[in-house]
């Protein structure tokens, strides 16, 4: 081998090297595209409410899979339709196996109307794995003043009786039970996708 | 620097959409859907209205066969406080297009009569202040913004 080979052959090694190390160096890690929450990851409150079906559902028993939560009501016809058919949309984009490791909960902010039987027929028509949830408002009162939810009722001119104004934001908590990523009304359907790939990668 | 670029192509856009307004003569009703929905419940309509007249129209009321009540409604988003306003009516500037989307402008279909299946169809009767009365058929699909 003569020294030329050599050079060559010890320079490519060192270019490598450099490149390699610039890389780890700037490389950014894999960041959601939604609202983050900050570290350390707050802990979702605990959402316990009797479904349709007589069944209990605990938040806290939703450990290992990742949970979608959104609050609305069955009688919105826009925001709420809208997004359920956005989050059906996502987890369509995803394989089947992950897809089966995230679970969407749909808590009212209408329990005046909204019965637990109403709202699982209405999560229904979405997808027969979401969950509709209501309760006593005594009950969903303390849940959506944990989760910082917004809700007005108005009473206007309208056939429907009152319109209810609400948070329209979806919450993302993890395997873990920590709230980690949220999403306003107008996320394309493509960074959900996005950040739901990266919390089941984790 | 970035933001003075942006400012010059929405300036660019603004102009390039004021050079192409619709002259087509007519006012047309396009695109016109509703998501699927359950008996009993509210929905809501969408569609593009073209105004492609000299004059400015206004819409003024809406009603169908399959629900109680017909309403037209703005949702409008204040930070992540989503709200409902029913609208009276709705002004359409000649030579404009009005879309009507998820998450703005709709026509609420208030205690529907019949579920909405997707790709079945129903009609609508919109009343517009020139125009007079049309008759707008929509198909039920299963829509999602995919950008």
């Amino acid at each position: 081998m003569d020294r030329k080979t050599l050079f060559i052959g010890l320079g490519s090694f060192l270019f490598l090297l450099v490149v390699g190390i610039a890389v780890l160096i700037f490389a950014q890690p894999a960041r959601f595209r939604g609202t983050t929450f900050a570290e350390p990851y707050p802990v979702a409150s605990e959402v316990d409410l009797t479904r349709s079906d007589g069944s209990r559902f605990r938040l806290s028993e939703m450990r290992g899979d990742v949970v979608l939560l959104f609050f609305g009501y069955t009688s919105c016809p826009d925001v709420c339709p809208t997004t359920m058919a956005e989050l059906r949309k996502a987890l369509s984009e995803l394989s089947e196996q992950d897809a089966e490791r995230v679970t969407v909960v749909f808590v009212t902010v209408d329990p005046e109307r909204d019965t637990p039987e109403r709202v699982q027929a209405y999560v229904d028509q979405f997808n027969p794995a979401f969950i509709g949830l209501s309760g006593t408002k005594a009950d969903l009162e303390k849940i959506w003043t944990e989760y910082g939810v917004f809700r007005e009722i108005v009473n206007g001119q309208s056939a429907a009786g009152y319109v209810v104004n609400h948070t329209a934001r979806v919450s993302l908590i993890d395997q873990q039970g920590n709230l980690r990523v949220s999403f306003s009304f107008d996320t394309p359907v493509e960074d959900i996708v996005h950040d739901l790939k990266l919390v089941l990668k984790s | 620097m970035k933001k003075i670029t942006i400012l010059f192509i929405s300036l660019m856009m603004l102009t390039a959409c004021q050079a192409s307004k619709i002259t087509t003569g007519a006012l047309d009703v396009k695109d016109a859907w509703a998501r699927p929905a359950l008996s009993g419940d509210n929905g809501a309509v969408y569609f593009v209205i073209e105004n492609g007249t000299a004059q400015a129209d206004v819409l003024l009321s809406a009603r169908t066969d399959i629900a109680s009540a017909v309403e037209l409604h703005l949702s409008q988003m204040d930070g992540d406080h989503m709200s409902m306003h029913q609208q009276e009516e709705i002004l359409l500037p000649a030579g404009e297009a009005v879309e009507f989307s998820p998450g703005g402008l709709h026509v609420m279909l208030v205690g529907l009569t019949r579920k909405l299946t997707v790709s079945e169809t129903f009609e609508i009767t919109l009343g517009f202040k020139q125009a007079g009365e049309k008759i707008v058929t929509v198909t039920v699909r299963d829509d999602v913004n995919d950008d």
